[in-house]
């Protein structure tokens, strides 16, 4: 199930110049929020796909 | 009646603002309690401050401010559109890339928000400034001034947002250009010339001077083009425009200072970021992503750093503040009071699997809450089988911090490092001393209560996460690129599984 538009299947309109976000970009890193929040110290996942799909559905309702 | 009205509001102001809050960096909140009602009002002073103040937020009470765009030359103007003068201008501030033609595409240029409809309701019901549905946008402000109709932008510019049709006060607007339009102003305000102007629009006299007067007051104002659509760069602004200022206490206007302003890191450092949320405040103790405001009233921090991003005279300002302590404080008891748009408002109770959430509260328990906050939802409560669907979803309760943390999770430094580049030039100002406003850098962000936090992608203080989803994906295998689109359809602009932008994530995916 590919549900999603990605890359460029957005669709034209949306796709304006001033509103391309690159993560590779110094200040618009999506780095972090990651080690030892959803891994062990080691590194290791704590969480399954489906312990994330409910923690994204208790996070709705907030 | 009208003036019977006004001293109404003014003796309810005098008497509900008895109480001052602690603005001090030694205040703490106790866990479970919060300050949305932080002026301790009385229910009826508390719905009738509230919507004075939202009004303020609505329309920008500053009337010294240093730009103002004088409003019937510029109707005036796009009316000329054809004349040779108009479309020289019209060429400088990029007409047909910007397709800023009339005044109504100014404001659905700058991303600014309809009012919503006379029968909203609950958070939804936004008050009208003059009472009834106005033809101008959310934050679009004409004010009375000395030189007659000046239009600028309040704090609801940037501050509300659309969320699928509907405007929400407190959101952040993921598709404002408020900093682009000073960027534009800087281009082409100071290349207009007044004789023709005035010729050419109509414009008075003291409309003439108004121009003149943003035009001297746009060289104190140091400004940088935001990375990317959604993203702020007032940060910036300020520190260029402090450059831009005598060293005084004052920051003093300086022609050896606009001309050859002082170096900032600022000037080619990335520190954008998203406004925040307002709906968070009541929970804080200091303001801002980085938790660098570490004491004082916000939002008197924000009028003036506002203020010096539009070239304002500081001692002007200074009066103005004193003068006007009932209009902060009621747009303050505003700010504090608002609410997040609930789920629930915008899909159906029943997208919400309960047992899923419940199983997610455990998670949330042991992965999120020491930092996020502790969140009792009505399912835990002993009548919880009584509730409707709606209701059962509903937060009760939410225990953040005493004292708000900051915490370095890896994420981009940008933002906070950019604080050291004019914290202690802005702490010096007299008005700062006199605010009691504090600004320290810190090393991390705020981890921020999570209240409506599916409504606030994309996620992080720069916007660089565009779902939940990819917030839970290993940082090298995130989205690296997306586009910043405005929350307009909820099924063409948004991913209700994911919450956020619609984008390919693996881990939701049957076959993956």
């Amino acid at each position: 199930m590919c549900r999603f538009p990605v890359g460029n299947k957005v669709p034209k309109k949306r796709r304006l110049k001033e509103a391309f976000f690159n993560t590779s970009k110094k200040g618009l890193r999506n780095t972090g929020h990651y080690r030892r929040i959803f891994t062990d110290k080691n590194g290791n996942e704590l969480l399954t796909k489906e312990n994330k799909k409910d923690l994204i559905m208790f996070l709705k309702t907030l | 009646m009208k003036k019977l009205i006004l001293l109404s509001l003014f003796m309810t102001s005098q008497m509900a603002f008895s109480y001052e809050p602690d603005w001090s960096r030694n205040t703490q909140i106790k866990p479970g309690d919060n300050r949305e009602n932080i002026y301790n009002l009385s229910e009826e002073e508390f719905q009738e401050i509230t919507q004075e103040g939202y009004k303020h937020a609505l329309v920008y009470p500053v009337t010294v401010s240093g730009l103002f765009i004088p409003y019937e030359p510029m109707v005036n103007f796009f009316k000329e559109k054809d004349n040779n003068l108009m479309k020289l201008i019209l060429s400088k501030i990029g007409e047909k890339t910007t397709g800023i033609d009339s005044v109504e595409s100014l404001y659905q240029w700058l991303g600014l928000n309809k009012y919503n409809d006379e029968d909203a309701i609950g958070i939804y019901r936004i008050p009208y400034p003059e009472g009834y549905k106005p033809d101008y946008y959310m934050g679009a402000s004409i004010v009375e001034t000395k030189w007659g109709k000046g239009l600028t932008f309040s704090c609801a510019t940037c501050h509300s947002a659309n969320l699928f049709g509907t405007s929400v006060m407190g959101l952040t607007n993921k598709v404002v250009k408020a900093n682009r339009l000073f960027d534009m102003a800087k281009k082409f305000v100071p290349f207009v010339p007044p004789k023709m102007f005035q010729n050419l629009t109509g414009a008075t006299d003291e409309e003439v001077e108004m121009l003149l007067r943003t035009k001297q007051n746009l060289k104190s104002v140091g400004v940088v083009k935001p990375q990317v659509l959604g993203l702020d760069t007032s940060l910036p602004q300020v520190a260029l425009s402090l450059a831009r200022r005598g060293k005084d206490e004052y920051a003093s206007k300086s022609k050896f200072y606009q001309t050859f302003p002082r170096q900032n890191i600022l000037s080619h450092e990335v520190a954008d970021s998203k406004p925040a949320v307002w709906w968070n405040l009541k929970y804080k103790t200091r303001w801002l992503s980085d938790g660098s405001i570490v004491a004082g009233n916000p939002i008197f921090t924000n009028f003036l750093w506002n203020e010096l991003g539009r070239g304002t005279d500081l001692r002007e300002l200074e009066q103005w503040m004193k003068d006007s302590q009932d209009t902060i404080r009621e747009l303050t008891a505003a700010a504090f009071s608002t609410k997040p748009p609930a789920w629930t408002d915008f899909f159906p109770a029943d997208s919400i699997n309960l047992a899923a959430a419940k199983r997610g509260e455990q998670i949330f328990k042991n992965r999120c809450q020491k930092c996020h906050g502790q969140y009792t939802k009505a399912w835990s409560t002993p009548n919880a089988e009584e509730l409707s669907q709606v209701d059962i979803l509903k937060t009760v309760n939410v225990k953040y911090h005493k004292v708000t943390p900051v915490k370095d999770v890896g994420t981009d430094p940008g933002r906070y490092e950019g604080t050291k580049a004019f914290a202690s030039a802005l702490n010096e100002l007299k008005i700062s001393k006199w605010m009691k406003t504090v600004v320290e850098p810190q090393k991390g962000y705020v981890p921020p209560p999570l209240d409506g936090i599916w409504s606030r992608y994309p996620y992080l203080h720069n916007n660089s996460i565009p779902t939940l989803c990819d917030l839970m994906t290993p940082p090298n295998k995130r989205t690296k690129t997306f586009y910043q689109i405005p929350a307009e359809s909820k099924t063409e602009d948004f991913d209700s599984e994911c919450v956020g932008f619609r984008l390919e994530i693996r881990f939701l995916r049957k076959d993956a």
